[in-house]
């Protein structure tokens, strides 16, 4: 029961820990938006649009403020098509400086990932996903593989895994790339980076709220304008989501200790009754020169095998039953499942090994206690009983 | 030579309002006897026997078996004593229903430690004297009273006591089957010199014995 519990518990945490891995736990994006306050005389519902000259602005106020790792301003197209010969598929595309890859757990697994000359050359190439690279080329390698996309074609240099699920697969080509071929307004979709040194929900908070000081300022809307410009803060994401988890699994450790008293009360009942059913024999035994602890011990011994053998039997059905599950649940495709955020619930060895022990002392106490009870009645009192 | 001795033993029950069972019994029985102990019931003949098995202790006074004190033991030692000197012969068998007659007479020698297969072996030589080898396999309860009291007889045996104490023997069986079980007792005592004492409140079976001890009222009566 305890185990199914907790399988069940760290399947939501696997799952929310995947969900939520897709994007450093450091990283802060700034998504410019509409305004919808007047300001300085400006009218509202106005569009923010970051230029060159401000995301240049941004690096280096940025920079003042914290130690910035990474930094690379996004333009992302959504839903584009991608062909391969007679393949197609449809992806998110995101165009990004270097750098991009450790902002969003991106691990290379053939090829390699975008450098700075392609950056500064406007190389058309591209990073795909191991997902859309086995569909569009099967069992062939992609590297050097040319892929189109609005009838310009992109060199595949290297093919990646990352944590987490997301509905749509992504590819990944360098940002002046897509400034040069898509976006004659040099705009940008968002301005992402990661930081070092903000560590607690609170720090992040005071940060989110200087980046929308400098902002406001520099793009001229009023700071109080939550519409003009979104924040992501995955730090306080990542707090809160660990928060959620710390609670669910609380519950679950409240219910799962509450099973395992009602355990120990029945294992306890059941050696009890045993025991007084056998002062007679424990009498006679004693006639027969049986020491008292020689009676304790074959008790205690007794009720070692009755929890042992069926908290075994228990623990075997329990991690059976969660991996049968966590199998199964692998072989639904993603975006089909019911419950997206639960994922591989299976329990850790050693918190079955514990429970396991925890039980057998249970029970050794829960045969000692009747039994010594027992073993000290007086010996005659003990054969005449009954 | 005397293997037991009492001397002003004292015993008394609380059981609500003090009971004084015990009022002096001075005692002593002499190694190789063959004797009974008669009372009316609530005389303190079954308390008396007790005392003398160790399955209870006493108030006042002293108890000497084989030249020991016997005075206050721990649990453990007392029960390492009766493993090597008493045997205990009970009026209802007082055998184990989930065990089989041979391994009800190998009980005592498993406490003293005897591997299984020997003690087992040893088990069927004492069934085998008390005429029952062919019962070895069979529970308690697929035998008979006389059966039942012979494997009894043998675990009694089997650990080569210095006494036994024999609760009414005989109080559960048939006169033909009593006889024979006294015939049985009698043959130990003189092949084996074993001390016999039987308690009963039958004066047929106190008449086989040579030596007959009356209680009254807690104390010795005259012999």
């Amino acid at each position: 029961m305890l185990i199914l519990l907790i399988a069940t518990a760290n399947g939501f945490k696997h799952g929310l820990d995947s969900e939520s891995s897709f994007m450093a736990k450091n990283t802060f994006a700034l998504y410019p938006g509409k305004t919808t306050k007047p300001y300085n005389g400006l009218q509202k519902g106005r569009q923010i649009v970051f230029s060159e000259e401000d995301i240049d602005f941004f690096e280096k106020e940025i920079g003042k403020m914290v130690k910035v790792n990474v930094f690379t301003p996004i333009y992302s197209i959504l839903g584009a098509n991608i062909v391969y010969e007679d393949e197609n598929t449809i992806v998110n595309m995101f165009c990004a400086r270097p750098g991009y890859e450790k902002i969003r757990n991106l691990t290379v697994v053939e090829g390699r990932l975008l450098n700075k000359t392609d950056e500064i050359k406007h190389n058309k190439v591209m990073l795909i996903p191991k997902r859309t690279a086995e569909y569009l080329f099967e069992d062939e390698s992609p590297i050097g593989k040319h892929v189109k996309y609005n009838d310009i074609l992109f060199e595949v240099v290297g093919v990646f895994t990352r944590k987490g699920n997301l509905a749509r697969e992504r590819v990944v080509i360098p940002f002046s790339t897509s400034q040069v071929l898509f976006n004659p307004e040099k705009t940008v979709t968002d301005i992402t980076f990661t930081v070092d040194g903000i560590t607690t929900m609170q720090q992040s908070e005071e940060f989110a709220k200087e980046l929308r000081e400098l902002t406001a300022k520099r793009m001229n809307f009023d700071p109080s304008d939550e519409e003009a410009l979104g924040i992501i803060n995955s730090v306080r994401t990542a707090a809160r989501t660990a928060n959620i988890l710390s609670y669910i699994n609380l519950f679950l450790w409240i219910i799962g200790i509450s099973t395992l008293i009602s355990g120990i009360v029945g294992v306890g009942n059941i050696m009890i009754v045993t025991v007084k059913e056998r002062t007679k024999e424990f009498g006679i035994r004693k006639a027969m020169g049986a020491t008292p602890a020689s009676i304790v011990g074959n008790t205690i011994l007794e009720s070692l095998i009755i929890t042992i053998g069926f908290g075994y039997i228990g623990l075997f059905l329990g991690i059976l039953t969660t991996e049968i599950v966590a199998k199964l649940l692998v072989l639904i495709p993603p975006d089909k499942r019911f419950v997206k955020t639960f994922m591989d619930p299976t329990i850790d060895l050693p918190v079955a090994v514990n429970a396991l022990i925890l039980l057998i002392i249970v029970g050794a106490i829960a045969g000692f206690i009747p039994a010594h009870k027992a073993s000290h009645i007086k010996t005659i009192d003990a054969i005449m009983s009954k | 030579m005397s293997i037991i001795e009492l001397k002003n033993i004292h015993k008394t029950y609380n059981v609500g309002a003090p009971l004084h069972v015990l009022k002096g019994i001075n005692l002593t029985i002499n190694e190789g006897e063959f004797v009974s102990v008669m009372g009316a019931s609530g005389s303190g003949k079954s308390t008396l026997l007790n005392i003398l098995g160790m399955l209870d202790n006493y108030d006042e006074g002293e108890y000497l078996l084989d030249g020991e004190l016997i005075k206050d033991l721990s649990e453990t030692k007392s029960a390492k004593l009766r493993n090597q000197k008493i045997g205990f012969v009970f009026q209802f068998y007082n055998l184990l229903n989930f065990k089989n007659a041979m391994e009800n007479v190998a009980l005592p020698l498993y406490y003293r430690g005897i591997r299984r297969k020997q003690r087992n072996a040893i088990a069927l030589e004492y069934l085998d004297k008390m005429g029952i080898k062919d019962m070895a396999e069979h529970l308690p309860n697929e035998m008979s009273g006389g059966q039942k009291q012979r494997v009894a007889i043998a675990r009694a045996l089997i650990a080569k006591p210095k006494i036994i104490l024999a609760d009414e023997p005989t109080g559960a069986l048939d006169s033909q089957t009593s006889k024979e079980v006294m015939q049985l007792l009698r043959e130990v005592n003189r092949t084996e010199g074993v001390t016999m004492i039987i308690v009963t409140h039958d004066p047929n079976v106190a008449a086989q014995t040579d030596r007959l001890i009356k209680i009254q009222d807690g104390i010795i009566g005259d012999n």
